[in-house]
């Protein structure tokens, strides 16, 4: 495995997931891993971020996307990038 | 010609007017606002202002989206403006205005309903209620998926859908 196959994600937190961390949560993670194991990192950097974080609810009802679409549990990362973790909406 | 569109989040008070303005035409004979407003009750708590939370790239986008499936059923013709407050409102702050103008009343009507009803259910949007006891909470909303579009019509739940919270 050499650093090329390493990539970097931001993830953006919004609404209620702001409260268990203020800022974007950084993650590396292997070239081409799919949405499912993305979202496995971000639950285990999110209980190091912060240990009181048990709402394993709110990742589930959650999806993870970026500035075009909503991506699905298959879909792989291809390239370091700015994501985030949306939760349940409601606008209006 | 096909209509033409204004999508923006604002972050400073949002203005009734500027949408009248943008949905007048010389062609179209009516114009249908949506204002959403924040009142001072939910669920029985006294409530005292709301903050909302936006995607902001992600909801244009859907706004985008909203726009071109409202003509696609009732006309290339429609004029369509949305704006959506992004930051704490108290009561009575306008969190959201739709505008849709149209050559007749119909068209308009059920664009403008349309795009509320699935903005509720598809665009990035977060609120949290703060309530005059001190306390605030974020609300519970819909759950979004990747299978695109979700109509508030009643409709047969597509089988692949069905799996999906928000139904």
């Amino acid at each position: 495995m050499t650093s090329n196959d390493k990539l970097n994600i931001s993830v953006q937190l919004f609404g209620a997931f702001r409260r268990v961390h203020p800022r974007p949560v950084e993650l590396c993670i292997e070239r081409n891993t799919k949405i499912k194991a993305v979202k496995s990192a971000l639950e285990s950097a999110l209980r190091e971020l912060n240990p009181a974080f048990d709402d394993t609810e709110l990742l589930s009802k959650s999806v993870l996307a970026n500035n075009q679409k909503i991506y699905q549990d298959d879909d792989v990362i291809e390239e370091s990038a700015s994501i985030a973790i949306l939760l349940p909406v409601c606008g209006g | 010609m096909s209509g033409k569109d204004h999508f923006a989040i604002a972050t400073q008070p949002i203005q009734v007017q500027a949408a009248v303005d943008f949905a007048a035409d010389d062609a179209h004979g009516a114009a249908d606002l949506f204002i959403g407003t924040v009142r001072n009750v939910n669920l029985g708590k006294a409530v005292k202002g709301v903050s909302y939370d936006v995607f902001d790239e992600l909801t244009i986008n859907v706004f985008r989206e909203l726009a071109i499936e409202a003509r696609q059923r009732w006309g290339d013709k429609l004029n369509i403006y949305i704006e959506h407050y992004k930051g704490r409102l108290d009561i009575l702050g306008v969190s959201i205005l739709i505008a849709v103008s149209s050559p007749h009343k119909d068209e308009s009507f059920k664009a403008c309903r349309f795009i509320i009803e699935e903005i509720k259910h598809r665009a990035p949007i977060w609120k949290q209620e703060h309530y005059l006891d001190g306390d605030s909470d974020w609300v519970q909303g819909h759950a979004l998926c990747s299978h695109g579009p979700v109509s508030y019509d009643d409709k047969p739940i597509p089988e692949s859908h069905k799996h999906c919270k928000h139904y």
